[in-house]
């Protein structure tokens, strides 16, 4: 199992597009994705759980990736994240 | 909605219903295999419409069919729970989708966010799409239309509008959606007149009816006689002629037909917004609400990230004058990052400078900001809700505490802005004279001084008959506040939504307003309407108005004098 804090900076927050996009990018991999956020732990894999988180713009969330491809499922997710998914 | 007028035959697209099967399903298995069937074949025909809508360069409704893609494919909230509840609890598929969905539905429906509410109709669409695929009913297809037509329907959905065949949409008529349903942004986008929220279209109209249609005035009419189709389409050409006139005034002072000159200029929220007041010929900035900076974060934008800010605004402008309202958060306006907690009565509580007196930590690093900002241009500072004397009195204090430190810490300030204040209480109003000796400037914010003089909330609908600008209780604490401004010799402005308003700026012409501060697609607008008055004239209709008795004699004696003013203008054409 890997993790790794990144922060959130598209404006939006984990919303819309840029939840879309993490969850195409956490479905493509074979591990299992977690997402820590304020205390919880959300599935990286479903855009409702992700869209229910209410992640907003600046917020810290902490990425875990536990499975066969977890090293490359987690440089893939993190570096999504610091491009701004999209946005 | 999306404006322009089409006239063509009526298509009306009644959605087909679906019997739903009543009580137990007896083969789980059955209804499990059926369950899958569907969903793959549901994203299967996703796909297809997202691929051929994005080939067509229809982005919108792709990235829309994209979302689905991905909620279809989530396991955890979507087939997951669907599947249980046909496994345990011997629902047919049907039954198990609807109630899944609709649950689902409901809880983003619920959510306190414009997108999460969308996310909602998304949902409800794809729980029609799975239903349609289990019961083998089709869907009418928009995607061969027989020619020419404007689309009546209760709704449409971005899948409907992906398949369409746009060449033969001439207009779109729906009973629901509002202005930022995905029906109203693909119209505008695609530039396809539409009108929203027709609650009687459907019932009124059938398939093959002409129909003429006005996407700006929202009106519509089936079997048109010659004389209206002829009104709607000279409307059209009028509108643009209107357009064209008023462009003539681009780039010239305002300037009445007697030659007294006032200031146009922008409302706006961010400093994005800033260029588009610039494009409009706006001649400054009348109303920055800083708020936008703190929604939406969350951390309070601290001072560097607001000087950065302000100044842009100030660069943008080029020299133009930017009137800054500090944070006026509370009301109807929530920033999650300043952690207020809930009232009762918001917009008589603890909201804009009642708020910042109270937090003079993060008041002092906006005023900080500003008193920075104010080297790069015209500058001037305005406070919101106030209510008493006494807090203008402590504004000031606050802003020579920020000034000395400014000058200890050898940080570069401009030392004479202007400190202005809203007029949007009814106090303020009636004893402008006093407040004029603490203020350099008033501008009155009529949406707020409206809603607290006649005591309605200009949110609840069912009151908003009683909402009008016209009340003369309202123009009479106006004018009161324009006089004791002219008195004082302070200048006085007005931001709201009243000053764009074309039948009550000839009123606030003759009352003395020295500036009008709009949103900025009104300016050029404005511009001409107010080179064709004479102030004595205007003068005597605000006198004439103040004396009658309701909103509704204002609204009818403004009409009349709009009429004059056109008319005297016909032989210059």
């Amino acid at each position: 199992m890997v993790s790794k804090k990144v922060k959130i900076i598209n404006p939006v927050g984990l919303h819309a597009r840029p939840a879309n996009n993490f969850v195409k990018c956490a479905a493509s991999k074979k591990s299992q994705i977690l997402i820590r956020y304020k205390g919880q732990e959300y599935n990286g894999k479903s855009i409702i759980t992700v869209l229910k988180a209410c992640i907003s713009s600046g917020s810290e969330i902490e990425i875990v990736a536990d499975g066969e491809d977890e090293t490359d499922a987690l440089n893939a997710l993190v570096e999504a994240v610091n491009s701004g998914l999209g946005e | 909605m999306s404006a322009g007028v089409a006239e063509a035959n009526a298509y009306v697209f009644r959605r087909q219903t679906i019997e739903l099967p009543q009580g137990c399903a007896n083969d789980p298995q059955e209804e499990l295999r059926r369950f899958y069937a569907s969903m793959e074949a549901v994203v299967e025909e996703t796909c297809r419409l997202s691929r051929k809508a994005r080939s067509e360069g229809n982005t919108d409704s792709a990235e829309i069919l994209d979302a689905h893609l991905t909620i279809l494919s989530d396991q955890e909230c979507v087939s997951g729970p669907i599947e249980q509840m046909i496994g345990s609890d011997c629902l047919y598929a049907e039954q198990a989708v609807v109630r899944h969905m609709d649950a689902l539905a409901d809880m983003f429906s619920q959510m306190d966010d414009a997108y999460m509410c969308a996310r909602s109709s998304d949902i409800l669409e794809l729980k029609n799409r799975l239903l349609f695929s289990l019961s083998g009913v089709c869907d009418i297809d928009l995607s061969c239309l027989p020619g020419p037509v404007i689309l009546v329907a209760e709704e449409l959905t971005p899948s409907d509008t992906a398949i369409w065949d746009r060449q033969n949409v001439r207009g779109i008529i729906t009973c629901f959606g509002g202005r930022t349903s995905h029906m109203a942004i693909i119209a505008r986008n695609t530039g396809i007149p539409a009108i929203v929220g027709a609650a009687d279209a459907v019932s009124e109209t059938e398939t093959g009816e002409p129909l003429v249609m006005d996407g700006e005035s929202g009106e519509y009419a089936c079997r048109p006689a010659q004389p209206l189709r002829e009104e709607f389409h000279q409307r059209e050409t009028q509108r643009h002629q209107f357009v064209l006139q008023a462009e003539t005034f681009r780039g010239k002072a305002t300037v009445s037909a007697d030659n007294f000159t006032v200031d146009l200029a922008a409302n706006i929220g961010s400093a994005s917004e800033a260029v588009s007041a610039v494009q409009a010929d706006a001649e400054g900035v009348g109303l920055f609400r800083s708020e936008f900076l703190f929604i939406g974060q969350s951390q309070p934008p601290g001072e560097e990230e607001q000087y950065r800010q302000y100044r842009e605004v100030l660069e943008t402008m080029r020299g133009k004058f930017v009137i800054v309202r500090t944070l006026d958060i509370g009301g109807d306006k929530e920033a999650p990052c300043l952690k207020m907690e809930p009232e009762s009565n918001p917009f008589l509580g603890y909201r804009a400078i009642r708020f910042s007196l109270d937090h003079p930590e993060l008041f002092k690093a906006q005023l900080r900001a500003l008193l920075r900002a104010g080297v790069h241009g015209d500058l001037k500072i305005m406070i919101p809700m106030i209510s008493a004397v006494e807090e203008m009195q402590a504004v000031r204090t606050l802003l020579k505490e920020c000034e000395q430190e400014l000058e200890r810490e050898g940080i570069p300030f401009r030392t004479d802005i202007p400190l202005g204040m809203m007029v949007e209480t009814p106090a303020a109003a009636v004893l402008a004279g006093q407040f004029a000796k603490v203020s350099d400037f008033f501008s009155i914010g009529t949406n707020d001084l409206l809603q607290y003089t006649v005591a309605v909330d200009r949110g609840n609908e069912k009151i908003s008959h009683l909402y009008s600008f016209y009340h003369p209780a309202v123009l009479s604490l106006i004018q009161n506040t324009i006089c004791a401004a002219l008195e004082a010799g302070i200048p006085c402005g007005m931001c709201g939504e009243a000053a764009g308003d074309p039948l009550l700026v000839p009123v606030l012409f003759g009352m003395g307003l020295q500036e009008f501060s709009m949103s900025a697609s009104g300016i050029l607008r404005t511009r001409m309407l107010i080179s064709r008055l004479n102030r004595p004239a205007c003068a005597r209709l605000a006198e004439t108005v103040l004396r009658l008795p309701s909103a509704c004699a204002v609204e009818k004696s403004l009409r009349l004098f709009q009429k004059e003013i056109e008319e005297q203008q016909e032989p210059l054409r």
